[in-house]
């Protein structure tokens, strides 16, 4: 891990741009699959989709660490889950139903949501993020030994705290889990 | 031992955290009530211990840990301790424990003991954080935190529909004002970029103009008006009778509703530099205490009464604050939550003898059976009425002589109309409870019983404190509190020289042949006269209630004058005009609203028709509610609108989310094109 | 080279598109992906602003998503199981319970 994020060579501005442009493109396409799939299964493939290329844009970002994590966490451990549940509970595909309710809530839904990704995009033009820059330039998380060693310096150090209580919601949600799916409560 | 302070709020954490985690459970019965008592005791002492510090000139000024980092805004959780939160902390830990170890008497029948301890310890810490807090955020966690026990221990009994119901209505009056306070706290930090109040009032002086003032103050005041039960969002304090009656006494008597209070106090600063928000304050303060007393003359519930009268107080506490006066207004405080918390659990004491019983015409004769509850329920009557060596006098006539001396004349007549008031609901309550003949029913008069020891102690203890703090402010305008307090409110504090004053020192000096006679004399000759108003009311109450002569005969009284006994008895219908005002409209909005789905069309016709039923709806309030009373009409009409809101929630929670994208785009798009 | 204002952009369509499928999708799991979809968007526009403002701070929120998305689809796969064991159903339309 620690030896490919040292050595991992930058691709160049314009390839950056290229690659950026095909793993956006698929993110989006693969997204657009999970969203209209009528068989669960599909959707969660998708989805698998969705999460590898995510990584892959968290490298371009030189986010190695997260990218890693990501496939670890996301495509491995919530993707499995996702569909060891689907294949557990056998699910039918969606029936479809166009009741007046359904179609004003999709009507509206797809329309709020389009304006919403318009204001953001409207938003983002232009960049107005001008306030103080961290601690952490390119130069600097190379001197650190790479993205991961600079994450370690900020999650250990400052965010310990928020660190150590993310086991106690890791464990509570292992409790969770097994309370809720035991075949009986008392 | 200041340097110690984080152990008081953290001993009742720990307490209500062990009690509500294991007390179901693990526990036996009567661990859950060792354990909060102690911590709260425990509390009391280290505050006790603190108080004597400050009183020798310690100050604490601490961030314990950064709380909230965000850009330039940084707040942290740290404690503030001087004379005022020092006076703060011995009123609420001390009632407190005295109110825990009532409790261990008062409640020890009931399921849910160990919930009701968790509660109580869970509100102390709260209340103890809002004082004890060095920013307003700290405060507004308090503050947030002490209403949701209130909520949680008004529906104690959640079984029942009326507890449950003024459960609610505490709650959302109470998110009223906390938006006014919310947005006050807003304008600080856009003013400041801070809300730690050393910062906020060392710049106030210098960055705020009058006018951002006055906004300010008056958004907190929004805030104070919820909380401490003032005009016009008064109507839950009341309702909050439905609680247990330690309850009533801790939370809605002695300490939360005095938050309010306490908030005005600290942020003497800002409020000292909006004349117009210190007017309004000393104007609704004096209409709620004249209004609030009035009420509790004609009620009949024993709770109910001492709960108009809190109101009343609440509004003293007020008058003296916009005064100016605001020694005066935090020595009330103090006083009053001795006073008050003894009737309440002295009410609490007579209900426990009478198995329940709360209506005062069903009592009577009751001296003989609870003698030890009748005397230090007569005592704390006699501090709230006003007499002279008990407590409530002290505090109150230094508010009214405020008012006078200020030359508000008007609003030291209210103060004194409702100081006539409050002597007399209190002895209608005192001579129509505890003597004459008894009108108690026969199956419950075998066992009228005084109550354990556990629970008169505390009373033995408030009402000798009720009798002897008044102490602490004599001489008159120059005691212990006096230059206790002046630390903190130092120069700006009311300035005693109104024309009045001027007038009648010049008199003094004419009379006395001694120029330096400081307006005393004057001040001496107030008291008289409200230690004579006071006495007149009482008076009366006597002549009325326990000689009952036949002039004065309550029933013809009531008889001759029916509109303004009907008034009064219902509370001049201020509840059920905020359901015709308020509460229906938003519901019909929110129907309305739902129909506009797929029915633009009919929009028209369907508006004419609520213009009609609204004219209707208005004669028939007219018709019913101002001739007779009635409410259940009203009752109904709630009960059916309801039925048809109900389908606004259709339980689809996509649905639910598309509002919510709806709100964000709404935000969104605001924000982009400002 | 991809500025800061091409990932906010592919972030904020993603997230419309996993809005979408929330708002529209009756099938509980699909519209539990679907969350998690807008929570990698999200993810997205958080490394973006680390990249951009020289902070670590981004990538460590990331880290905390990361995490708290484990947890939530540990217990909300569990609750879909609870549910389709008593419901025989995961179509939203039918576990309206939240009405009258």
């Amino acid at each position: 891990m620690i030896s490919i994020s040292k050595n991992f060579k930058k691709p160049g501005l314009k390839m950056e741009l290229f690659l950026f442009y095909i793993f956006g493109g698929i993110a989006i396409i693969a997204s657009l699959g999970l969203v209209a799939g009528k068989n669960p299964v599909h959707s969660a493939l998708f989805m698998v989709v969705v999460f590898f290329v995510v990584a892959a844009l968290f490298v371009l970002l030189g986010a190695e660490f997260l990218a890693a994590a990501q496939i670890l966490v996301y495509a491995g451990a919530i993707m499995v889950l996702f569909l060891f549940v689907i294949m557990l509970l056998r699910l039918q595909k969606e029936e479809l139903r166009n009741t007046s309710r359904h179609a004003f809530q999709k009507f509206f839904g797809i329309a709020l949501s389009l304006v919403f990704a318009f204001q953001v995009t409207m938003i983002f033009r232009g960049s107005f993020f001008k306030g103080a820059r961290g601690n952490f330039p390119p130069d600097a998380v190379k001197g650190f030994g790479g993205n991961t060693e600079a994450v370690a310096a900020v999650l250990f150090t400052d965010y310990l705290f928020p660190f150590e209580l993310t086991s106690a919601i890791l464990l509570m949600a292992m409790v969770g889990a097994v309370v809720l799916t035991k075949k009986e409560l008392k | 031992m200041i340097n110690y302070a984080w152990l008081i709020p953290l001993l009742p954490t720990i307490a209500a955290l062990i009690n509500g985690l294991f007390g179901r459970k693990y526990m036996r019965r009567h661990y859950s009530d060792y354990i909060a008592t102690g911590a709260v005791m425990t509390s009391f002492l280290i505050s006790l211990i603190i108080f004597f510090e400050v009183v020798s000139g310690s100050k604490l000024n601490v961030n314990y840990w950064d709380w909230i980092v965000s850009g330039d805004l940084h707040i942290s959780f740290g404690f503030l301790i001087d004379p005022l939160t020092a006076i703060m902390l011995l009123v609420v830990t001390g009632i407190s424990s005295l109110v825990h170890l009532y409790s261990i008497g008062y409640m020890h029948d009931d399921d849910g003991y160990y919930r009701f301890f968790t509660y109580l310890s869970m509100f102390t810490v709260s209340m103890l954080i809002l004082i004890m807090g060095n920013n307003y955020l700290l405060m507004f966690f308090g503050w947030e935190g002490v209403g949701l026990c209130s909520y949680l221990l008004i529906g104690f009994w959640f079984e029942k529909k009326s507890a449950g119901d003024a459960a609610k209505k505490a709650f959302v009056t109470n998110r009223v004002g906390d938006l006014g306070f919310v947005l006050g706290l807003f304008l600080l930090v856009s003013q400041f970029g801070t809300l730690d109040y050393e910062q906020v009032f060392q710049l106030a002086p210098t960055h705020l103009t009058t006018g951002v003032a006055t906004a300010i103050t008056l958004l907190l005041f929004v805030g104070a008006t919820a909380k401490s039960a003032q005009i016009p969002l008064y109507t839950w304090l009341p309702d909050a009778m439905e609680g247990p009656t330690p309850v009533s006494a801790l939370i809605h008597a002695a300490t939360m509703v005095t938050a309010g209070v306490y908030m005005v106090a600290r942020s003497h600063v800002i409020y000292s530099m909006a004349p117009a928000t210190m007017e309004l304050i000393a104007v609704v303060g004096a209409i709620t205490a004249l209004f609030a007393a009035t009420i509790a003359i004609a009620q009949n519930d024993i709770k109910r009464i001492v709960a108009y009268s809190t109101v009343s107080q609440l509004g003293y506490m007020f008058m003296g604050l916009g005064l100016g006066a605001y020694t005066a207004g935090v020595y009330h405080l103090f006083t009053h939550a001795f006073f008050k918390a003894c009737l309440f659990l002295g009410c609490g004491s007579v209900i426990h003898a009478l198995s329940g019983e709360q209506d005062i015409r069903r009592m009577g004769g009751l001296f003989p059976h609870i003698k030890l509850t009748a005397i230090t329920f007569l005592i704390a009557a006699l501090a709230n009425a006003g007499i002279f060596p008990f407590a409530g006098f002290f505090s109150k006539d230094e508010i009214l002589w405020a008012a006078f001396s200020g030359g508000h004349y008007v609003i030291w007549g209210i103060g004194a109309a409702a100081a006539f008031c409050s002597a007399f609901y209190m002895f209608r309550l005192y001579f129509v409870t505890f003597t004459g003949e008894s009108r108690v029913d026969h199956h419950v008069a075998h066992h009228i019983h005084e109550s354990p020891s556990v629970m008169t102690g505390p009373l033995v203890l408030l009402a000798f404190l009720a009798a002897t703090v008044g102490a602490l402010a004599l001489p008159p305008g120059n005691g212990f509190i006096h230059h206790f307090l002046g630390n903190v409110f130092g120069a700006h504090e009311h300035d005693v020289k109104g024309i009045a004053a001027e007038f009648f020192h010049k008199f003094a000096a004419l009379a006395t042949g001694e120029p330096t006679a400081h307006g005393h004399l004057l001040e001496y000759f107030m008291m008289l006269v409200s230690l004579g108003i006071a006495l007149s009311g009482i008076g009366l109450a006597y002549l009325m209630y326990y000689k009952k002569i036949e002039a004065l005969n309550p029933e013809t009284l009531s008889e001759r004058f029916r509109l303004v006994h009907q008034t009064l008895l219902n509370k001049y219908w201020v509840d059920e005009l905020y359901d015709f005002l308020f509460v229906n409209p938003t519901k019909k909005a929110g129907i309305e609203l739902w129909e506009f789905d797929g029915k633009v069309v009919d929009g028209a016709v369907n508006g004419t028709s609520w213009i009609v039923l609204i004219k209707a709806e208005i004669t028939d309030f007219l018709d019913k509610y101002v001739v007779d009373g009635t409410v259940n009409g009203l009752a109904l009409f709630v009960d059916i609108k309801s039925r048809v809101l109900r389908r606004m929630q259709t339980g689809d929670a996509q649905n639910y989310a598309l509002v919510m994208l709806l709100g964000v785009v709404f935000i969104m798009g605001v924000y982009y094109f400002y | 080279m991809a500025t800061q204002e091409h990932y906010l952009v592919l972030s904020a369509i993603l997230f419309a598109i996993g809005a979408i499928g929330v708002l529209v999708r009756r099938n509980a799991i699909v519209i539990f992906m679907c969350i998690e979809l807008m929570l990698n968007a999200v993810n997205i526009s958080l490394v973006a602003f680390s990249k951009q403002m020289d902070s670590m701070d981004g990538q460590v929120f990331v880290f905390f998503i990361m995490t708290v998305a484990a947890a939530e689809a540990a217990i909300g796969l569990a609750i879909m199981v609870s549910l389709f064991r008593n419901k025989e159903t995961l179509n939203v339309d039918e576990i309206n319970l939240m009405k009258w």
